[in-house]
């Protein structure tokens, strides 16, 4: 059994998908179980594969027992099928988004019937779909497969935010096409690759660029590759499409995309660049290295500032979105053992964080039916519970010890500062501060400018809790980040430094 | 000037993909960024498949000798198989794409009637 | 330097969060409340007495919770300075507790269980502070420390303590995460340890300049000490309630980030290379002592009593930091020996302040006149406390000072010397007026003075054991001293 539990991971949610779409038709009431055992499956099986390959090192799967085959009179075994693998860089990953997509279609089952009613029909089935997909990107070794799996994810995620209707169309119809710019430019890379190497298998791959050399093919192929993945996790300057789509998306689809989708793109842009191309190229490479770094620095900035002006508070924890994405990319181009380290860490570090953050946003939306800034008078008394794991969260953020966020922004500042990059030290700064400034101001709304309710003579601001199957995940998530942060030394030390690749500088 | 002629393949997919990217990002009209993206896909459907291609090749499918049994084929003669079956599955995904862009189009032009992008954007603010 | 593994260190921090729980769960009943303060202070204070022979005899106890980075965890380390600090937080804990009770009681004032639970996380916090090991842990405990005053600063949540509670945070959490969090992270980067040893953690040949940016970005970075220009959120929390004032921003939240510096100086920089790099001594002398000088001057310009009293206390931080910066042993120990005296004296004058706002309403030295003849033990509280800041005998002032006063001359910077008179010249300028114009001016405000009643004896008790303390500490300051020699000693030794 132990030996399938890598296609375990994907098949769950897909055969939660094609289930849920089909008694979606007839009874639907049983969608929601049905993806929520799929994930549930899904989770169980990545959590065992963290333990397998913290002991025993990377698992290679062949799907469909494709694996390679022997020519004779070929020295080299000829790969013919597609391979899986759950190696260092990935298992945490998985972890992360089975369990966030778990939690998350227990939690958004309240939204689902309040901000959807009468077409909640097809929703689970496109969720599970879309977590179909994250998981495979994460845990796929073809570089093609990638690619299915991406377009998987992005068209489920089309559907997921068009379920907004009004705005949350046109949104959508930007993403769809910023997104599919996005794939083709990685499926052109793939191309470029594939006519240089003749694989699509990533181990093969790797052995085989370095003998290559200096190829302009190959150069071209990265950068290809590269902009494709940017364009996905919104880096700037393809990240327009993001503050619309997440916006104007119905808070269950938007609880699911945002911690995820970016993440997932980041990780594919790390095994490209660390275990297709290997890390040596990036650091052969150093003007596109400072030029990447100063495109991370002005994206944490500019997104930073941008939040500033918000009133809207989804918008403003798009923002955020746009603005540690900045930290992971700029944390993976530094190129050191810090930097990465830092990356890796905040991969996993902020899809926890932004799925804490937009389930409390969830919550307040769901009872205060809107999320503009200036209407949260009194939140902190009318929903004690979700305010407070919406502090653990935006201190998480900002980067607050002991919480998730402090340690993986520590790695990234160590690794800047070992770079000498001070610019990214300056705006990582710049972001946690500005970050501090909106949580306060958040407290002050929320809190201090109400007429306190003990005092006497004060209106009494009466108690309206989110509901229980959206609490619990919310308190759940947030305390995660703090169990997070106390584990960030175990994690790091087990599995992700031996996914850094061995010839880095320390 | 032999060179571009003799890598034609890649010249006609550079313009395509052009065509298509300018299409999808410069145009206002909601149908006319779809095609460009259709475009834009073809492009590169086109270039895999023309890295695949030889000259006189045969088709990549194996055919039943007399005995019931299935020679080795001579590789050298026949197309790269792999492009093609990767195209088929990214010529399925650019449809399925495709498919989504229009209809998201056409529930825009339900509530703006209107395909273009000016248009609506004016029209949400109000 | 033996070390004594022992859990003692953590059950003190957790003893006054266990009391925080208990305050929050059982704040419908204010006096079982309030018993379950005393009863953690009482027990904090024993715990810490227990730990004190050992302690003073040389000897650490420590103990490593866990590891968080690489080669740096969460880890406590009690040593003479940490212990002293404690000591100082935890009984000083209980009279403001007392007064808190007296004050906030007759007011029926709201959110009285809020209050007492973040005093009890900002106790354990400064605790924490007193016993870290490594700069990490120092630096979680200090933002907890800012983060848990916050709702303390801003309780009377009106326009001006929200005004106030904003000028606090972003001087306090701007410094921290701006200027100590990379401060931290280089030298981390440098040296790949954050423990505080004797002799610093820089190898030698590290590069002059590197030194000195870290140097002014910690000094800047740890803004509770109230180095200038980062000084102005201490006079912007005055809008605190007095007991607020009085044990967080004269003995807990300021002394945590002299603490910190103290730390730092002896731990990280190390006293050696303080004293063979001229340009490192002279700027934290120099910096202090423009501080000193210019904190005194401010403080004779200002009518508002709380407001020369959050002056005063901005100077007498930095008598601590320009003591440490004279890297001598004398210095380092008179620096620490002030940490209590000032303490002590401080406390005193807030908690006066506090009563004579209960009293009458008065906030403005204008406007006690002559009060002293109506209220006399409450000016003579007063007069004791701004004895022991002066520095004269018989109040345990006279004897830190007379330390800082040797350890200047032992120095590089003999003109410390000078600026340390001059000070204690100000520091009189500004006190004794006050007084001698409550007891013997007229009175300028005959109505204000008529309606004046006695506060409760809840409020007028607690001033009176801090004054009494600050002349017992007179007669006692060599148990105190033992406290400060054994720290200085152990760093300087080599």
């Amino acid at each position: 059994m132990t030996e399938h539990l890598p296609i375990i991971i994907i098949l769950g949610p897909l055969l939660g998908a094609v289930l849920a779409a089909f008694t979606a038709w007839f009874r639907p009431r049983l969608s929601h179980p049905l993806v929520v055992v799929g994930l549930a499956i899904s989770f169980a099986a990545a959590l065992k594969l963290v333990f397998i390959v913290a002991d025993a090192g990377a698992q290679k799967y062949w799907l469909g027992g494709w694996g390679e085959k022997v020519i004779p009179g070929e020295k080299e075994p000829f790969v013919v099928g597609i391979q899986i693998t759950v190696d260092y860089l990935n298992t945490l990953l998985l972890v992360a988004v089975s369990g966030i997509a778990l939690l998350t279609s227990v939690y958004t089952r309240r939204l689902v019937d309040t901000e959807l009613t009468g077409r909640q029909r097809y929703f689970y089935a496109l969720f599970s779909l879309l977590v179909t997909g994250l998981l495979g990107i994460t845990i796929t070794g073809d570089i093609f497969n990638l690619y299915v799996f991406m377009e998987i994810a992005a068209l489920s995620s089309y559907a997921l935010i068009a379920y907004g209707r009004g705005r949350a169309y046109m949104a959508a119809f930007n993403y769809l096409i910023m997104g599919t710019m996005g794939a083709c430019l990685y499926l052109l890379g793939v191309g470029f690759v594939f006519a240089k190497t003749g694989t699509l298998n990533i181990d093969d791959v790797s052995a085989i660029i370095p003998e290559l050399g200096q190829s302009q093919a190959l150069f071209v192929g990265f950068v290809l590759i590269l902009l494709g993945a940017w364009a996905k996790m919104a880096f700037f300057p393809f990240h327009g499409w993001l503050p619309n789509a997440y916006a104007y998306a119905p808070t269950a689809s938007t609880a699911l995309l945002a911690p995820l989708a970016t993440k997932v793109a980041i990780y594919a842009m790390l095994r490209i660049m660390v275990t297709v191309y290997s890390i040596d190229y990036i650091i052969h490479s150093p003007a596109t290295q400072s030029l990447v770094l100063y495109l991370s620095s002005l994206a944490i900035v500019a997104a930073s500032f941008f939040s500033l002006t918000q009133t809207n508070l989804k918008k403003l924890a798009a923002y955020f979105v746009l603005s540690e994405i900045g930290y992971m990319v700029g944390g993976a181009w530094l190129a050191n053992k810090p930097g990465l380290t830092g990356a890796m860490v905040h991969v996993v570090a902020d899809a926890a964080m932004t799925s804490a953050l937009f389930m409390a946003i969830g919550c307040i939306v769901y009872r205060l039916g809107q999320a503009q800034l200036d209407d949260l008078k009194g939140v902190f008394f009318k929903m004690p519970v979700t305010m407070a794991a919406f502090v653990v969260t935006m201190a998480a953020l900002i980067g607050v010890p002991p919480t998730c966020g402090f340690f993986s922004k520590w790695y990234l500042i160590q690794g800047a500062a070992q770079a000498g990059v001070w610019h990214f030290v300056a705006a990582l700064l710049l972001s946690s501060l500005v970050k501090a400034i909106i949580l306060f101001r958040i407290i002050e709304i929320g809190y201090n400018r109400v007429p306190h309710p003990a005092i006497e003579g004060n209106p009494a601001i009466p108690r309206k809790e989110a509901p229980l199957s959206m609490l619990i995940p919310t308190v759940t998530m947030a305390l995660g980040l703090i169990a997070l942060g106390l584990g960030t030394s175990t994690l790091v030390n087990t599995i992700i430094s031996k996914a850094l690749p061995a010839a880095l500088a320390p | 000037m032999e060179n571009l002629i003799a890598n034609f393949n890649y010249v006609i997919v550079v313009i395509l993909m052009m065509i298509g990217l300018w299409s999808m990002l410069a145009q206002k009209n909601l149908i006319k960024k779809c095609i460009g993206m259709a475009i834009f896909q073809t492009g590169i459907i086109l270039f895999f498949i023309s890295i695949g291609a030889k000259d006189n090749a045969l088709i990549p499918i194996l055919t039943e000798a007399a005995n019931h049994t299935y020679p080795d084929p001579d590789v050298a003669k026949i197309a790269n198989p792999l492009t093609q079956i990767l195209m088929l599955t990214a010529i399925v995904v650019g449809v399925a794409t495709l498919g989504v862009g229009l209809a998201l189009a056409q529930k825009i032009y339900q509530q703006h009637s209107s395909f273009d992008e000016d248009e609506i954007l004016e029209n949400q603010r109000k | 330097m033996e070390t004594i593994p022992s859990f003692t260190p953590v059950w003190i921090i957790l003893t006054s969060s266990v009391a925080a729980l208990l305050v929050a769960l059982l704040g419908r009943w204010p006096n079982v409340r309030e018993t379950c303060i005393f009863a953690a202070a009482a027990i904090k204070l024993g715990l810490l007495l227990s730990l004190a022979p050992a302690v003073l005899d040389g000897k650490l106890y420590e103990f490593e919770v866990m590891e968080l980075l690489p080669n740096v965890g969460l880890a406590f380390k009690v040593d003479a300075l940490g212990l002293l600090f404690a000591l100082v937080s935890v009984s000083l804990w209980i009279p403001t507790t007392i007064f808190s009770m007296g004050l906030l009681r007759p007011l029926k004032q709201h959110a009285q269980t809020r209050f007492f639970f973040f005093f009890a996380i900002a106790i354990s916090s400064a605790v924490g502070v007193a016993f870290s090991a490594n700069l990490l842990t120092l630096f979680i405990f200090y933002e907890a420390l800012s983060l848990s005053t916050y709702p303390l600063v801003t309780h009377n949540q009106d326009d001006d303590a929200i005004k106030g509670g904003r000028k606090y945070l972003t001087y306090l959490l701007g410094t921290s995460i701006a200027l100590a969090l990379p401060a931290m992270i280089i030298v981390y980067q440098q040296t790949g340890n954050l423990d505080f040893t004797n002799g610093g953690v820089f190898a030698s040949g590290t590069s002059t300049t590197l030194l000195v940016v870290l140097l002014v970005m910690f000094l800047f970075g740890f803004a509770k000490a109230g180095l200038m220009p980062f000084h102005a959120w201490l006079p912007g929390a005055m809008v605190a309630p007095a007991p607020v004032s009085a044990l967080l921003h004269a003995v807990a939240v300021v002394k945590v980030g002299v603490f910190s510096i103290i730390r730092v100086l002896t731990g990280i920089f190390g006293v050696d290379l303080l004293a063979n790099t001229p340009s490192l001594s002279t700027i934290v002398c120099v910096l202090a002592g423009i501080t000193l000088i210019v904190a005194s001057l401010i403080a004779l310009t200002q009518d508002n009593i709380k407001s020369r009293l959050a002056y005063s206390t901005i100077g007498q931080l930095s008598y601590i930091i320009l003591g440490v910066g004279l890297a001598t042993k004398s210095g380092i120990a008179g620096a620490a020996l002030h940490i209590p005296m000032h303490a002590f004296g401080k406390i005193t004058l807030f908690l006066c302040a506090g009563a004579i706002y209960q009293a009458c309403g008065a906030k403005y030295i204008s406007e006690i006149h002559g009060l002293g003849r109506k209220f006399p033990l409450t000016m003579a509280a007063f007069f004791i406390g701004s004895l022991c800041v002066i520095g004269l005998p018989p109040t345990g002032g006279f004897v830190s000072k007379w330390y800082l006063l040797t350890g200047s001359l032992d120095s590089a910077q003999q003109w410390a010397f000078a600026i340390f008179l001059t000070s204690s010249l100000l520091n009189a300028a500004y006190f004794l007026p006050i007084v001698y114009k409550a007891f013997f001016a007229a009175p300028t405000d005959t109505t204000r003075l008529d309606k004046a009643k006695e506060p409760p004896p809840l409020t007028i008790v607690p001033l009176f054991i801090t004054s009494a303390a600050c002349v017992l500490l007179f007669f006692f300051s060599g148990k105190l001293f033992q406290f400060a020699n054994t720290f200085a000693e152990m760093y300087t030794a080599q």
